[in-house]
Formats: C-alpha cells, structure tokens, sequence
C-alpha cells in the first residue's frame, strides 16, 4: 500500500468515516507492516493530543459562559467552583472539571463515576427546545439579541446579517444559515426560508424536514442540500447528496418532484405547482478517446502519453526540467448553445494526489477567455471568497473585479497561491449573445490546465453549435503571487468549482 | 507508613498516567462522544482488578490492555464508520514501542499545542477548532467552510502534521529536554 493511501485511510479513521473495503485494506497493512503501525501512531497520537486540547478550550470556555443552562454536570463543576472561591474563577473551574473527573472517580471507587464533560452537539429534547447554535463563525445577527454557540432558539424569526451559524433542531437536522439570511423556526422539523441561502443537512433519523419558501417546500429525505431564496421569492434547491422533494406552491394540486444529488430545481411563483428543473444531466461525450479538435496541449513533453477515459482525463505527472513550466494544459473545447439565455452550473472537480503536495505552494488558476467584450459594471458577479486563495484568470478583454487576499487583480491572467484547500465557489461568465460569438469557434473559454491532476468529469456536456465553452485550469508550483511571508505549507486541493453560463443582463 | 491498598494504588496510577491512557483511547476509538465512556469504564475495570496489578511490571501496558477491550466493548455503540479497528489490530498496536513514546509525550506536548495552532494559516486553525474543540464532524466543518468533506479530512491530516513538526521544535528547544527512550519495558498484561 502507498503511503498516500494509508495516510488516507488512518485519517478516514481518525475521523470515524473509515467504511468498507478501505477498513478492511487498512487491517491488512497495519498487520503486515511495522511501518504502517509506526504511521498509524504518529497520526493518532496526533489527534489524541488535539483531542484533549480540544476538551481544555471546552472546559475553558464552559467555565467562562457560565450558561445557565448549563443545569448538568458542566453547571454543577461550575458553581462548586465557584463555592469554593477560587482566586481565578476559570482555572479553578477548569481544575475543577479535569480534577474531579478522575479525583473524585479515585475517591469513589466503585460505582459510575462522573463523567468528564464533552460538547454537546444536539439540544436535548427533553428541554423543549426547538433548536440551538451549535457553530458561528464570524456570525453577526440583525436585532438585539446575538447568538452564541450552545444558546437556545425557539420559535420565531432569526435573520443573520453575515457570517455563517449552524443551528442543530430537536429533529437532529443540522442548518448551516450563510448570512444575509432571514428565517423563521417554526418548530424541530420545519423553517420557513424568507430570503438568503441555507444548507440543510438531514441525518436519516430526521427525514421529512421541510423547508419552506416563498414559493414552494422542499422536504428532505435524509439529505444535504442547498436552497436559496432571492428577493422577488424565487427559489433555488440544489441536491449536494441523497434525495429531496420539491413542491412548487403551497396547495399541493401536483406531486411533489423527486430531486437527487446533482440536480437542481426552481420554484418561480406560488402559483407554479410544478418545480422548473434547471439543472439536467450535462454529459461530455467524448472524452473516451483522444480528440484534436478538442484537446490542444502547451508544454507536454511530447514522449508522455495521455489517457483519456470515459468522463475524465488524466494527465501524466511531469517533471521539472529545463526550465519547462511544469504545466499541462487541456483545452475542452464544447458547445454549450443550449445554456445560452439560462444560468447552468456545470461543476468539475480535480483532486490532488498527496504525494507531492506536502509542503509545496500550489497555484490555482481558472482561466477565463472569452471573445465578447462586455462593458461590465465593476466587475463580474464572483462568488469568490477573498481568502479562497483561488484565482479567476482573465484574458485581456474581461473585466474582474476578484480580490485575493485583499489585493484586487489586474486584468490578464491571474495566479493566486493556494495555501489552504480551495472550497467550492462558483465563476459568471457571461456570454455576449451576439451573432459573432454564435458562430465563432471561441466564445466564451474557460479553460482547464492540469499538472498530474486526474480530472474526474462528474457531468456530460452535450455538444452542439457554437458558442463554445471550455474549461482549463492548471496547477503550478513555486510561482506567483502571495503574501510576504506565506510559508508555503498548506495543499491545494480543488473541489467543486463551478462555472455559470448566463446572458448578459440576467443578472445574478 | 503502611503499604496502600491495591485499588488505591492503581487508582492513584490511574490518575498520574490519565494522559495517555486518554490519550490511548482517543487514538484507538475513533468516535470521541465514547472516549469518556471508555476512559471511564477502564478505569472501573482496573479497580475492580487491582489486585491483580504488579508493581515490578508496567503499569502502562497493564492498563493498556483494560482499555483495549473497553475500546472493542464500545466499538458496538459507536456511530457508524465510528468502529475501532478489530482486536487483532488493537493488541499489535498496544504493544508497540511507539505507542509508549507516542502517548507518553502527551502532557509535555499539551503544554505547547496552543502556540503551534497559532501558526497554521486561519482558514485550517478553523478547521482544526471546528473538528477538536467543537467536536464537529468533518462534513459538518466543511458545510461551515464552504468546503468539501475531502478538503476538510485533507486540511486535518496536514495540519496533524504541521503541529507534530511544530511541537518537536519546541520541546527540542526546552532546556533540559530529553526524547523519551525508544524503548520501554512493556509486558504485555
């Protein structure tokens, strides 16, 4: 086994997702190789260490919340505490929470002792509570109460004006609120979505989790999903995994449509019962075999084949030399006349080996080349973050107005360093609908480059008449940008990119 | 002063080694809502057997095998994909020499940890609360990210990384310091 694969394996393991057959692979090498138990102690020592940190900070922070509600062995510690009138009120707690867990166990000595304090992830039922704030993250809330992670939420309106919250229901659904945001609770299984995105995620004993929209409902099937509602009450779901259904209205006169992961639905009005499926299936369809026409290579040394599969391509890993970028580039050359006039979301998804990346400053580009010429208002819509670290390239004729890092791009090509993982984000390019750009061969062009990157196409494209749209986009070592100071260690690591098609004027 | 009794001794044992026998079944039992339980219920278990403990032999090892099997008890209650690994696995791993050299640098790595989480860029210091000190699952981490799942257990196993490096530096860099020995007297129980 490599040591790539093992390092994946232990680390599914650590974080209690390790299923079968890769537990079963990992048996096999932790039995037949010292070298393999070796690596398996320096990871899990690790996440031992960081696993008891963790419960410090808890411990730390329980003591200084003092919550109220805190009415279990947390809130007892607490007020012991306290009662003994400890100088320093959270370390005497802290003190308190680790020494009593095992002194008082060693006084005790038989019987259950009491229990070290561990976070709570789900509300208790048995408190009639509807939901709690079990994460924030730079969370700002509108109105006079801000919410903390463990506070209570009941019935009502809640609106996050910025920053993300998780909420955990009664239900065990999990809701990640991305502000702006404005919500209503209606209780452990059902929320009504005013405005902004949410992403719901519905473990199996929760199913049948409703949300509810201007528009329509979405009822979640065990699932995660992405559901957004803009101003005008138009709503947007997106399946990230499992099965929802999606009722357009609210009288129900027509069945619920089933969405599974992939697909995408809009409910336009409550007057359309049925849902409008913006996202189908998408299929390339020829990428079984190498294609002129639709891959062109720029520095590949010519002596190193490259494979082409069925809905992916793998690029061969180069080596330096010569002074040769170590870049590959694939042009994906395809027709997208169909999404011309309509916003589609077609995502890639690259990921990096292991081997290779460690400690190693990786670039992302994404290039963008296109033919039209948009007089843009300052800048195309991106959804980039500015600490994504990632990078929309630009050719020389389109405007961005992307910042990376805080530093605004110039126009041309664009690198940004990535140092941590790249998330999801999403890239508008418009297309100007002219006849020229019809015709022409190029359009709009979002190119991928890969360096040693498998490109795992989860979608197929159909091909059709021009405008055409590529994608490209590469990594490259050591160049570029970045802060003074960036050590360089980190991975880049892309998932789940996107690019939106739309005519200009649409609006986003 | 008259010799402790046997359950005194282990207990207070108990409690001067109570890092790393955590630290033992955080490592072991991959579902950490059971860590307490486990700890908990070793810690019953070897009470209930003090009288079999014997001082010439490590204390360490004697204990480990308690916590093996309440690993293995628990692995049953644990959410899935949250399964220890089998028993065969767990007893080659107890008896290693790294497991000792691993676990007994817990406390002094503790001491450090907080600094060198200082220095992992801020969008993987966030992963890494999220995950260890919110006890957030992987997915759940990377929904508040705006990341995939890969990206995440990616971002965690780097970091694991970064911080072991990082805290070999500063343990190197105290005066006095000395690397545990690689190897411990370790009879197995």
């Amino acid at each position: 086994m490599t040591a790539s694969r093992l390092g994946t394996l232990i680390d599914d393991y650590l974080a209690g997702s390790l299923a079968e057959p890769d537990r079963a692979d990992l048996v096999v090498d932790l039995l037949a190789r010292r070298e393999a138990r070796e690596e398996f102690w320096r990871a899990a020592s690790m996440h031992a260490v960081l696993s008891e940190w963790g419960k410090a900070h808890w411990g730390r922070e329980a003591a200084t919340a003092g919550d109220a509600d805190s009415g279990g062995l947390v809130g007892r510690l607490i007020r012991e505490a306290k009662r003994l009138g400890s100088g320093s009120g959270w370390a005497a707690a802290v003190a308190v929470c680790i020494g009593i867990s095992l002194a008082a166990v060693a006084g005790v000595g038989a019987g259950r002792a009491v229990l070290a304090p561990r976070v709570a992830d789900r509300p208790d039922p048995a408190a009639l509570v509807v939901a709690r704030v079990t994460a924030v993250n730079d969370a700002v809330w509108t109105g006079n109460r801000q919410f903390r992670e463990g506070d209570s939420v009941g019935s009502g309106p809640l609106r996050l004006a910025s920053g993300v919250a998780q909420l955990t229901f009664a239900s065990g659904a999990r809701v990640a609120l991305n502000g702006a945001v404005d919500v209503e609770i209606v209780n452990a299984e059902r929320m009504f979505l005013r405005s902004g995105r949410i992403t719901p995620f519905v473990p199996p004993e929760a199913a049948g989790f409703t949300v509810v929209s201007p528009s329509g409902e979405v009822i979640d099937l065990g699932t995660e999903f992405s559901v957004g509602v803009d101003a005008s009450g138009l709503t947007d779901v997106y399946v990230i995994d499992g099965k929802v259904d999606v009722a357009g209205g609210h009288a129900r006169t027509q069945p619920p449509v089933r969405m599974t992961q992939g697909y995408g639905a809009r409910l336009v009005s409550p007057a359309a019962a049925t849902p409008d499926l913006t996202q189908r299936p998408l299929v390339i369809d020829h990428f079984d075999e190498p294609d002129a026409a639709a891959l062109r290579w720029i520095n590949l040394t010519p002596t190193l084949p490259a494979v082409v599969r069925w809905g992916s391509l793998v690029i061969p890993i180069q080596e330096h030399g010569d002074g040769v970028d170590p870049a590959v580039r694939i042009l994906l050359d395809h027709d997208f006349t169909p999404l011309v006039g309509a916003q589609s979301v077609i995502s890639f998804k690259a990921t990096l080996p292991n081997i290779g990346t460690a400690g190693v400053g990786r670039w992302v580009a994404l290039v963008v080349d296109g033919r039209a010429v948009p007089d843009d208002p300052p800048g195309l819509p991106l959804a980039a973050r500015p600490e994504a670290a990632a990078a929309v390239m630009v050719s020389p004729r389109w405007h961005s107005n992307v910042r990376i890092m805080g530093r605004p791009l110039p126009r041309g090509r664009i690198f940004a360093r990535t140092e941590e993982a790249v998330g999801p984000y999403q890239v508008v390019v418009r297309i100007d609908d002219t006849p020229e750009n019809r015709r022409s061969a190029g359009g709009a062009t979002v190119d991928v480059m890969v360096n040693g990157v498998e490109i795992a196409t989860a979608e197929r494209i159909d091909l059709g008449a021009s405008p055409r749209l590529g994608f490209q986009t590469f990594f490259r070592d050591g160049e570029g940008q970045g802060e003074p100071g960036d050590t360089g260690a980190g991975l880049a690591l892309i998932n789940d990119f996107s690019v939106s098609v739309e005519r200009p004027g649409a609006g986003t | 002063m008259p010799p402790r009794d046997p359950v005194t001794t282990v207990q207070s044992l108990f409690v001067e080694h109570g890092a790393q026998i955590r630290g033992f079944v955080a490592a072991l039992m991959p579902d950490p809502a059971l860590v307490d339980d486990v700890v908990q219920e070793t810690f019953l278990a070897i009470s209930a057997k003090a009288a079999d403990y014997d001082p010439s032999r490590s204390f360490l090892a004697w204990a480990y095998g308690f916590a093996r099997r309440k690993v293995l008890e628990n692995g049953r209650r644990a959410r899935r994909g949250g399964q220890p690994l089998p028993d065969e696995v767990l007893s080659v791993l107890a008896v290693m020499d790294e497991a000792e050299t691993e676990l007994s640098l817990t406390a002094s790595r503790l001491r450090f940890v907080d600094a060198c989480i200082d220095e992992l860029t801020p969008q993987v210091r966030r992963i890494v609360e999220y995950c260890y000190r919110k006890s957030l699952k992987p997915a759940e981490a990377a929904r508040l990210m705006g990341w995939t799942p890969g990206s995440v257990h990616v971002a965690l196993s780097r970091a694991r990384a970064a911080i072991r490096q990082c805290l070999e530096r500063k343990l190197a860099a105290e005066p006095g310091w000395e690397a545990p020995p690689a190897t411990l007297p370790n009879p197995a129980p």
